[in-house]
C-alpha cells in the first residue's frame, strides 16, 4: 500500500509540474523544462523515497519528450542531439534521484540511532538511579514500548519462598480491542504485589496461548537461584528489523540489571543486620556470661551456705546477713533484666513517646525517688519555681534521667556532688545533670552515644556497663524531637544537656 | 484474716504462703483463674492477691467477675513497664498492685495498709491524729503542721492531704482524686491536680524535689508513703 502512495504521489508531481510549465509557458526556453523536472526528482528522492524518484524520473522523461520536445506529443525526436539531451536528462534525474533517496536513508537512519541511544540512555538512567526497583522497571518498560511495537511486556520476581511477585509490566487489559495505533499502553507497577502463580498464568494466558509471536522470556539468574524473568511479546505481523530486535535484547538486559541490583541490595541490608545482630549478640553474651554470672554465683553460695549440714549452725545473724545478699544479688539481676529490655527496645527502634502533659520536676522527684538516701545526698536539684508544663512521655523522660544521673554517680568519686539544672529558653526546656567526674576523653565524644561504644580504658574497669545507657537516651530525646549533647565541664566533669522542646510535639 | 493468692507459678504461691503465713495470714492458694474464683465461691476470704498475667482466665477478667459481686480487696501483681496494665486492673476493680519482682515486705505493707483503710471506711476508726515524720495532721480540728510549725493548707489542698493519708501506701489514681475532691466534671483535669499536689509538696515536704511522703507513680497517680501502717 504504501509503496503504491509513494508512486501515486510520483506521478502527481510530475503531472502538476506538467501543468505548471504549461500553464505559465515556461517552455520557451527548453532548459529550465528540464531543470524544473530534475527539481522534482531530486525533492521526491529526498522527502518520499526512492521508488517515488524512479517513477517521476521515468515519467518525467516521457512527459519531457510528448509534450516538449519537438514533434511535440510523439514521442519520436527529429535529431541526434536532441536524443542526446533526452538520454542525459534521464540519466541525470535517476542519478538525482538516487542521491537524494540515500541522503534520506541515511537521515532515516541517523535518527533512528539517536533515538536507540536516547532510549538506551533513559533505560542506563533508570538502572543507575534512585529510583525504586519499580519505578526503574517501569522506566524501562516504557522505553520498550517507545521504539518497538510491543504488545505486553512484564517483569516477574520470585520471593524468599519461592512466590511470583509481578514487579511491572504494560497493562494486559487494554488489548486486542484496539489495534492498530495503541500508542498509549500505559505500564504499571504493582509495588511487588504478591500474585499467586495461577493469577500470573492468567495475566499472562492469552501471551503464552499464541506461542508464535512469544519473543522474549528472558530468566534472570543471581547465584544460581533464578532471581525472577522479563517477559516480552510483540505485537502479530509487525516487522522486526535486527535493530529492533538489538535494541528489545539491551532493554531486557536493563531490566535484568535492576532485578540483580535489587537482589544485591538486599543481600547488602542483610549482611548489614547480621553485623548489628551480631554485635547485639555479643552485648548479650557478656551480659549473660559476665554480668548475670556473678550476681548468680553470690546467689548460689549464699544458698548453699544456708542448705549446708555443718558442725556448727550459723548463728541468725550470719544467716540474716547471707539472705541480705541474696536480695541484692536478686535486685541487681532484676536491673539487668531491665537493660536488657531496653536494648531490645533500642534493637528494634521501638520508642515511640507516649505523650501527656508533665511537670518536669514532678519527672525529677520521681526519677530521684531510685536513688538510695546516700545517692541522693551527693545529688543537688535547682529548678525555676515557675515552670510550665512540657508536652513529653513521663515515662521515658524520667529513665533519660535516671541514665544521666546513674552515669554522673558511677564515674565520679563520691564526695562529689552531681546537679541538675533546669531553666527555659526559646520555647526550650534545657535539663542538664552536671558532674565533677572522669570526663569524656575527646577522642570518645562522638561516640559516647553509639550503641555499645565503651571505652576500652573502662572495660577493664570495674565499674559494670554495656554501653547503651547514652544510646537509649539519644534515641528517647530524639524520638521527642529534641536533642542530647555532652560538653566538657570547666574545672573537670562533664555535662550532659537535654533540650526539649515545650510546644506540643506531634 | 484469711488471703486467697492466685498464682500460676507454684515457686510464687510457695513463696508467698510462707511468707504470709509466718505474719499470721491464713492463706489458701489457687493455681489459675477459674481455681480462684472456685474457691472464692466456697469459703469467704479478707484479701485476694492476683497475678495479672496467667494462662486462661487471665488476670483482668479474674478481677472483674470478682468485682461483680464482691468488695473483697484485691492486690494485683504485674511486670514492670507496664502502666496501661496497672491503670486498666485499677480500673478493673484492683485496690493496689505490685511490681514483679517485689519483696514479702512490701507486700505486707501494702496488705496492711488496704486492710486498714478497709476497716476504717467500715467502723471510720481513723485516728483523729495522724503523725509520719514531723507531719502531724490533727483531722479534728483541721490543723496541720511540720516541725510544730503550722502550715496553712487551702480546702483543696487539705481534702488532697486527708484522702492521700486516709488511703496511706495505697495508690489513688488521678480519676480517683479528682472525681472525689473536685467532682465527676473534672476527672480529666490532671494539670490542676498537679499544680496542688505541687504546692502540697512545698508546704508538708522536707524537700519538695525529692517527695518522701506524697510519692508520684508516673502515669498512674499518687501514694502517701506512711511507716506507720
Amino acid at each position: 500500500m504504501r509503496q503504491l502512495s509513494k508512486h501515486g504521489i510520483g506521478i502527481a508531481s510530475v503531472i502538476l509540474v506538467t501543468a505548471i510549465i504549461m500553464v505559465f509557458h515556461l517552455d520557451i526556453m527548453l532548459a529550465n523544462v528540464s531543470m524544473l523536472y530534475l527539481l522534482t526528482v531530486f525533492l521526491l528522492g529526498l522527502y518520499v523515497g526512492r521508488s517515488a524518484a524512479v517513477v517521476s524520473s521515468l515519467l518525467s522523461f516521457a512527459a519531457f519528450d510528448w509534450f516538449f520536445v519537438e514533434p511535440k506529443h510523439t514521442l519520436t525526436v527529429q535529431s541526434a542531439s536532441e536524443w542526446l539531451a533526452l538520454l542525459m536528462f534521464l540519466l541525470i534525474s535517476t542519478i538525482t534521484g538516487q542521491l537524494a533517496s540515500r541522503v534520506r536513508a541515511a537521515g532515516a537512519e541517523a535518527r533512528q540511532r539517536q533515538a536507540e541511544t536516547e532510549t538506551l540512555a533513559k533505560a542506563s538512567w533508570a538502572v543507575s538511579s534512585q529510583l525504586t526497583t519499580e519505578e526503574a522497571l517501569t522506566e524501562v518498560l516504557e522505553q520498550l514500548h517507545h521504539v518497538s511495537d510491543i504488545e505486553k511486556a512484564a517483569v516477574i520476581s520470585f520471593d524468599q519462598d519461592g512466590k511470583v511477585l509481578l514487579r511491572a509490566s504494560t497493562s494486559i487489559s487494554n488489548n486486542n480491542t484496539n489495534t492498530g495505533t495503541n500508542n498509549k499502553t500505559s505500564t504499571t507497577s504493582d509495588g511487588g504485589k504478591a500474585l499467586l502463580l495461577t493469577e500470573i498464568d492468567q495475566q499472562l494466558n492469552s501471551i503464552r496461548t499464541d506461542s508464535e509471536s512469544l519473543k522474549l522470556w528472558t530468566p534472570v539468574a543471581h547465584g544460581g537461584n533464578q532471581a525472577g524473568a522479563v517477559y516480552v511479546k510483540l505485537k502479530e505481523h509487525s516487522e522486526e528489523s535486527p535493530e529492533q530486535r538489538r535494541l528489545i535484547d539491551a532493554l531486557v538486559n536493563h531490566a535484568v540489571v535492576i532485578l540483580q541490583r535489587e537482589e544485591l541490595m538486599k543481600q547488602q541490608s542483610r549482611s548489614q543486620a547480621l553485623a548489628e545482630a551480631d554485635k547485639l549478640k555479643t552485648a548479650l553474651l557478656s551480659m549473660v556470661s559476665h554480668d548475670f554470672r556473678s550476681p548468680l554465683t553470690g546467689i548460689k553460695a549464699a544458698v548453699s551456705a544456708l542448705l549446708q549440714e555443718s558442725p556448727r549452725e550459723l548463728d541468725s545473724a550470719e544467716a540474716r546477713q547471707l539472705l541480705q545478699g541474696i536480695e541484692d544479688e536478686a535486685d541487681r539481676i532484676n536491673r539487668m533484666v531491665g537493660n536488657i529490655l531496653n536494648l531490645s527496645r533500642l534493637e528494634a527502634d521501638a520508642w515511640k513517646p507516649d505523650v501527656e502533659s508533665s511537670a518536669v520536676a514532678e519527672i525529677i522527684g520521681s526519677a530521684l525517688a531510685s536513688f538510695s538516701v546516700e545517692e541522693n545526698k551527693r545529688i543537688t536539684v535547682r529548678l525555676p519555681r515557675d515552670l510550665a508544663e512540657v508536652n513529653v512521655d513521663p515515662v521515658q523522660i524520667e529513665q533519660v534521667i535516671k541514665n544521666l544521673v546513674e552515669n554522673a554517680l558511677k564515674y565520679s568519686d563520691n564526695e562529689t556532688t552531681v546537679e541538675i539544672l533546669v531553666s527555659t529558653l526559646d520555647k526550650q526546656v534545657i535539663l542538664s545533670v552536671l558532674d565533677r567526674g572522669i570526663g569524656v576523653a575527646p577522642e570518645d565524644a562522638s561516640r559516647i552515644f553509639d550503641r555499645f561504644y565503651r571505652n576500652p580504658r573502662l572495660k577493664e574497669t570495674a565499674t559494670p556497663g554495656v554501653g547503651i545507657g547514652l544510646a537509649i537516651c539519644k534515641a528517647l530525646i530524639e524520638a521527642h524531637q529534641g536533642s542530647l549533647v555532652m560538653t566538657p565541664r570547666s574545672g573537670g566533669g562533664s555535662v550532659f544537656e537535654v533540650k526539649l522542646p515545650t510546644e506540643k510535639i506531634s | 484474716m484469711k488471703v486467697l493468692v492466685i498464682d500460676d507459678e507454684p515457686q510464687i504461691r510457695r513463696a508467698l504462703k510462707m511468707g504470709l503465713e509466718r505474719n499470721e495470714y491464713v492463706v489458701s492458694l489457687a493455681g489459675s483463674g477459674e481455681e480462684g474464683l472456685d474457691k472464692m465461691a466456697t469459703e469467704p476470704f479478707d484479701l485476694v492477691v492476683l497475678d495479672l498475667a496467667m494462662p486462661g482466665m487471665d488476670g483482668f477478667e479474674v478481677c472483674r467477675q470478682i468485682r461483680s459481686w464482691s468488695q473483697v480487696p484485691v492486690v494485683v501483681l504485674s511486670v514492670r513497664d507496664s502502666e496501661e496494665d496497672k491503670i486498666k486492673a485499677l480500673d478493673c476493680g484492683a485496690d493496689d498492685y505490685l511490681t514483679k519482682p517485689f519483696g514479702v515486705g512490701e507486700l505486707l505493707a501494702r496488705i496492711r495498709a488496704i486492710i486498714r483503710r478497709a476497716k476504717g471506711a467500715e467502723a471510720n476508726l481513723l485516728t483523729p491524729i495522724f503523725t509520719e515524720g514531723k507531719l502531724v495532721v490533727d483531722f479534728d480540728k483541721r490543723i496541720v503542721t511540720v516541725s510544730g510549725d503550722t502550715v496553712h493548707l487551702t480546702p483543696k489542698e487539705y481534702d488532697l492531704l486527708h484522702m492521700l493519708i486516709n488511703n496511706a501506701n495505697r495508690v489513688l489514681t488521678h480519676r480517683q482524686l479528682l472525681t472525689k475532691i473536685w467532682g465527676v466534671e473534672y476527672a480529666d483535669d490532671h494539670h490542676s491536680l498537679r499544680v496542688h499536689i505541687a504546692n502540697l509538696r512545698n508546704k508538708v515536704e522536707s524537700d519538695p524535689t525529692r517527695p518522701q511522703l506524697i510519692q508520684t507513680e508516673t502515669r498512674i497517680g499518687y501514694r502517701f508513703v506512711s511507716s506507720g501502717s
